[in-house]
């Protein structure tokens, strides 16, 4: 038998039919952390109301969350609803911040440098970033965040998003109108628990190119085409669609430095300068190679995304059970999969058990270790899970 | 509903007994549901066999460009596993089959088809290192081809997977021959193969730094043919390439001779040729200079034996200037210049012998530096001055002539007698320019006497060997006769035996243009060098100048009487006049009379003196000719 030392409320909101609770485990609404994954036109319009009755339903609570390409609890995806779970840690607690645009005039290194300072550190066992998916370059973030953490913490998380408009994402702590570029939630306590895994699924075909020009996230030309040449090319009637018929095309971009490779999803493009822009870093010079998905290897990548959130969760303790799963899979994974997306849900349920909560959203980029390494990246195109309990020996 | 629904999804229906041509509300949602899903699956296949049909072209396109590299390129290819089995083989367009491997070795093992076995060790290990570092690997080799010349092959070796690598084999022999070319060409000397004087250096570095070691010396060796030009300005440039090739061959002998004898030498010596007709010889670990000097001797017998060229017998010495080697000199350059030095001190010690370098050469080099200058503003100053010494003919005893010689009065050193100062002006170049000035002075000596009725007195100007050759000699000889208007026959040419030796061919054109002239040619200390009858034969001369070395014995001497008796008996017979040098006393005055010996010169007469007094007495002899009295 196992004892539940993590309780978990999960609520819904939808326009016509209001709040739903849809479980319900935490007495006394004692909960530390509410997540909040929510379609941008609800948080838009009613998100500021929405989150007072949530502040008013668990008022310990830290209220975090932003906007999504589709709300995920247990195995149903949502794509205009909002979702909210409730956690409550028995022996662990919570620490967040939050940093606004202005700040720092775009200068995504230093907002994540003050992000990662502005939590505690001492006790600090495991640290979630929710950012901006189409204001922030996330590699950058995600570099200031983990150069400014102690040694050994691990970051996981993922970019917002706003449906396939891949127009304008939310982030928020507390309070929409703050207006935030990134969440940073810090979990803390010997006791806690965590594993996380994050998989692809995609394979690559064609030529290899070489990224000739490109800055920061911005790439220009591939062996001295335009970038938006070729999309438009492969895509033929398709590229209309664009950028959302992009994300059937990712890149994998080969790291020079580190003899690992990259998943890069195109974000927007700009067809005055024929660029596109990824969701993270293309650095010039390096091989890349255009990808294609395949149905099944993306279900088999959200599973062994699952199975190494639960090894790692398992490995100092093996009866440790994941409690809650929140699961933030890439936009291009659901508009590839489209019906079959529940899939690569029900997968991840088969592995983590049906104690574990699921709870999480479709995102424009995933934040995760890279390889064995704990460094954290930003990933794309991937499913990245992370699992949370508690110790309770 | 039907006309919205995908087409296949339709036919379905229909061959389901058409009872689904109007389905229950409770199924529209069902099939809608799969109606998107044909539809999606229609795009997906669409857009995945577009992105398959694209790339294919692209991979096409690039698989052509590499395949039009690979044709362009002159290089062997082959792609290759880990376990040495050829995947791919391109033969190359500049190999021809059978340098390396049998024909059509794809698919085969390279241990069955490389047919220089000797490589497949080297060259799986060169795969496997290729492999573990996954970086270029170039590597150089050398096999012989059908014909038995050495191939140089390059083989570039890349990383193509974790397991294979691709290898371009380029033919670089013309590339490795023009290396080896220049390479020869910057450290040997292209005539005779030798060491030149760059590789000589290096070799003596390493000499002087074991010297240093094992306690010894190194003897630096100057070497310089003497009189080699002549070869080359009476032969042809050619027969002195011979001749300087066969000399390098004989000093290459006595040095491997030496080799033999002591064959603990770590470093052999060299001998390397510095340009011309100078070469250096390197000795090292010598022990001392009697070693040193017993090596100088025996190239100076070695160079000095009869060289046939082109049936021709000639024989030519050399010099020798040794500087040794740590106490003539700390490094190269100083080495070389004091071994050059001592090479100059060979020389003017009567050439064909060695000499060892000390400081007090320099300073004699020095001096004569600073003499050379000093020549030179003696020349501009006016402080050179000609004397003439009288010559009086012995059948009347009156004033023939002179011979003009020339004095310096050094306003430091006082007057320098023109054994010391001549040969200077001959090194310098300078004598060409004093020897016309003495010719012009004389001409207008000869006119200004001719105005004043002082008349038919010769006068004779020394000229060396290499001014008579010159062709633009007589132009000037025929120039000036012609500015004072005198008479070409009081002019006298005197050129010594030897320089005529030197420059045979053109001082015999030389003569026969001066005596088309008129101008007469004195043959100068006859009796000292060669003292060939043939050239007397040969060459048109006026007057035989007997030597004062003969001159000197005459009187005590009867070999010598002997001698000049014959000579001047031939002379005659060969209508020649003769004039004996250095007359000093009565008695040989007496036996030159008797013996009918044309003229004399001498301080028996009298010594050379300056233009005034030589006109003094050439009026005195005037006037006691006219009297019928002789001067003597």
């Amino acid at each position: 038998m196992v004892i539940k030392d993590v309780k978990i409320d999960q609520l819904q909101w939808k326009s016509v039919l209001g709040w739903r609770v849809l479980h319900k485990d935490i007495e006394a609404n004692n909960s530390q952390l509410v997540l909040v994954f929510g379609s941008r036109m609800i948080l838009t319009q009613k998100g500021e109301e929405l989150l007072n009755d949530l502040r008013s339903m668990y008022p310990k609570a830290i209220i975090a969350g932003c906007s999504t390409a589709g709300e995920i609890h247990n195995e149903n995806i949502n794509d205009d609803s909002l979702v909210a779970t409730a956690v409550y840690f028995e022996k662990c607690h919570i620490e967040s911040a939050s940093i606004s645009g202005q700040m720092l005039c775009g200068n995504d290194y230093r907002s994540g440098s003050k992000l990662a300072k502005s939590i505690k550190h001492c006790d600090l066992a495991h640290v979630m970033v929710l950012a901006n998916g189409s204001a922030v370059n996330g590699s950058e973030l995600i570099r200031g965040i983990y150069h400014n953490l102690p040694k050994n913490i691990a970051v996981t998380g993922g970019l917002a998003g706003d449906g396939d408009r891949f127009d304008t994402t939310i982030v928020f702590l507390d309070s929409i109108k703050k207006k935030s570029i990134a969440t940073i939630i810090g979990f803390y306590g010997k006791d806690l628990a965590v594993g996380f895994g994050s998989q692809g699924g995609w394979d690559s075909f064609g030529p290899k190119r070489v990224i000739t020009r490109a800055e920061g996230n911005l790439l220009y030309e591939l062996d001295g085409q335009p970038a938006l040449d070729i999309y438009e090319k492969y895509l033929g009637d398709y590229s209309h669609g664009l950028p959302a018929t992009g994300l059937l095309f990712p890149i994998n971009v080969e790291l020079t430095n580190c003899n690992s490779s990259v998943v890069r999803t195109l974000l927007a493009i700009d067809s005055n300068t024929r660029s596109v822009t990824f969701a993270g870093d293309v650095p010039e010079g390096a091989n890349c190679q255009l990808m294609k998905g395949n149905l099944n290897r993306l279900v088999d990548g959200s599973m062994d995304a699952a199975f190494q959130s639960v090894r790692k969760i398992q490995s100092s303790e093996e009866r440790i059970e994941p409690q809650l799963a929140i699961l933030i899979s890439c936009v291009g994974r659901k508009m590839l999969l489209k019906q079959r997306t529940v899939e690569e849900l029900k997968v991840v349920r088969n592995v983590v058990g049906e104690e574990c909560t699921l709870a999480g959203f479709y995102s424009y980029g995933e934040i995760a270790p890279h390889n064995n390494m704990l460094t954290p990246i930003l990933h794309n195109q991937t499913m990245t899970i992370t699992t949370l309990s508690e110790n309770n020996g | 509903m039907d006309n919205k629904l995908h087409s296949l999804l339709n036919r379905q229906l229909d061959m389901t007994d058409g009872s689904f041509s109007s389905p229950p509300n409770k199924w529209c949602g069902f099939l809608e549901l799969i109606d998107i899903t044909y539809k999606e699956y229609d795009e997906d296949r669409e857009m995945l066999e577009r992105s398959l049909d694209i790339s294919s072209r692209e991979l096409l396109q690039l698989n052509q460009e590499l395949r039009a590299i690979l044709e362009a390129l002159p290089d062997q290819y082959i792609c290759m596993d880990r376990m040495g089995y050829i995947i791919d083989y391109k033969a190359g367009k500049e190999f021809n089959n059978g340098y390396l491997f049998t024909s059509n070795p794809t698919g085969k093992n390279v241990r069955d088809v490389l047919i220089k076995r000797h490589l497949t060790v080297p060259l799986l290990s060169a795969i496997g290192n290729v492999l573990s570092t996954k970086e270029l690997v170039i590597s150089e080799f050398v096999i012989e081809n059908s014909t038995n010349n050495d191939i140089y092959l390059e083989a570039r070796m890349l990383p193509l997977t974790d397991t294979h690598v691709v290898i371009l084999i380029r033919n670089i022999t013309n590339r490795k021959e023009a290396e080896q070319k220049i390479h020869r060409q910057a450290f040997y000397d292209e005539l005779t193969g030798l060491p030149n004087r760059s590789l000589f250096n290096d070799r003596l570095i390493q000499a002087m730094r074991l010297a240093d070691r094992s306690n010894t010396l190194v003897a630096v060796m100057f070497i310089d043919l003497d009189r080699f030009k002549r070869i080359n300005d009476s032969f042809s440039h050619h027969t002195g390439d011979l001749l300087i090739c066969e000399i390098s061959r004989r000093l290459e002998n006595v040095l491997r001779d030496i080799d033999c004898i002591s064959a603990n030498n770590n470093i052999k010596n060299s001998v390397s040729r510095r340009g011309g007709d100078e070469f250096t010889i390197m000795l090292s670990e010598v022990q001392n200079e009697k070693d040193v000097a017993t090596v100088a001797e025996r190239i100076l017998t070695t160079v000095s034996r009869p060289i046939n060229i082109n049936n021709f017998e000639m024989v030519i010495t050399a010099s020798v200037g040794i500087a040794l080697y740590p106490q003539d000199g700390k490094d190269m350059s100083d080495l070389a210049r004091n071994a050059d030095v001592a090479m100059y001190r060979a020389k003017e010690l009567g050439k064909n012998g060695y000499q060892f370098y000390n400081a007090a050469m320099e300073q004699s080099a020095v001096e004569k530096l600073l003499l050379e200058n000093d020549l030179r503003k003696a020349f501009e100053d006016f402080q050179l001055a000609i004397y003439y010494q009288p010559q009086i003919e012995l059948k009347n005893g009156g004033i023939v002539g002179a011979e003009t010689l020339l004095r310096w009065n050094h306003p430091e050193l006082g007057s320098i007698p023109p054994d010391r100062f001549i040969p200077i002006a001959e090194e310098s170049g300078l004598i060409v320019e004093m020897s016309e000035w003495i010719i012009e002075m004389v001409c207008q000596q000869i006119r200004e006497w001719n105005n004043n009725y002082i008349e038919n007195y010769h006068i004779s100007v020394n000229i060396t060997g290499r001014h008579f050759a010159d062709i633009k000699f007589v132009d000037y000889i025929q120039k000036i006769i012609h500015k004072f208007n005198i008479d070409p026959a009081l002019l006298g040419i005197e050129i010594t035996e030897s320089s005529l030796i030197e420059y045979t061919a053109q001082s015999l054109n030389t003569m026969n243009q001066l005596r088309e002239l008129g101008v007469c040619i004195y043959l100068d200390d006859f009796g000292t060098g060669y003292s060939s009858l043939c050239y007397l034969k040969q060459f048109p001369i006026d007057v035989l100048k007997i030597d004062k070395e003969f001159v000197k014995g005459i009187s005590t001497d009867e070999r010598s009487a002997a001698l000049t008796k014959t000579i001047i008996d031939m002379a005659h017979n060969l209508n020649m006049k003769v004039i004996a040098e250095g007359v000093e006393n009565r008695s040989q005055y007496d036996f030159l009379r008797r013996y009918n010996c044309d003229a004399i010169q001498g301080y028996y007469f009298s010594k050379p003196v300056p233009a005034n007094m030589i006109t003094q007495l050439f009026i005195t002899n005037n006037q006691e000719s006219d009297k019928g009295n002789a001067y003597l």
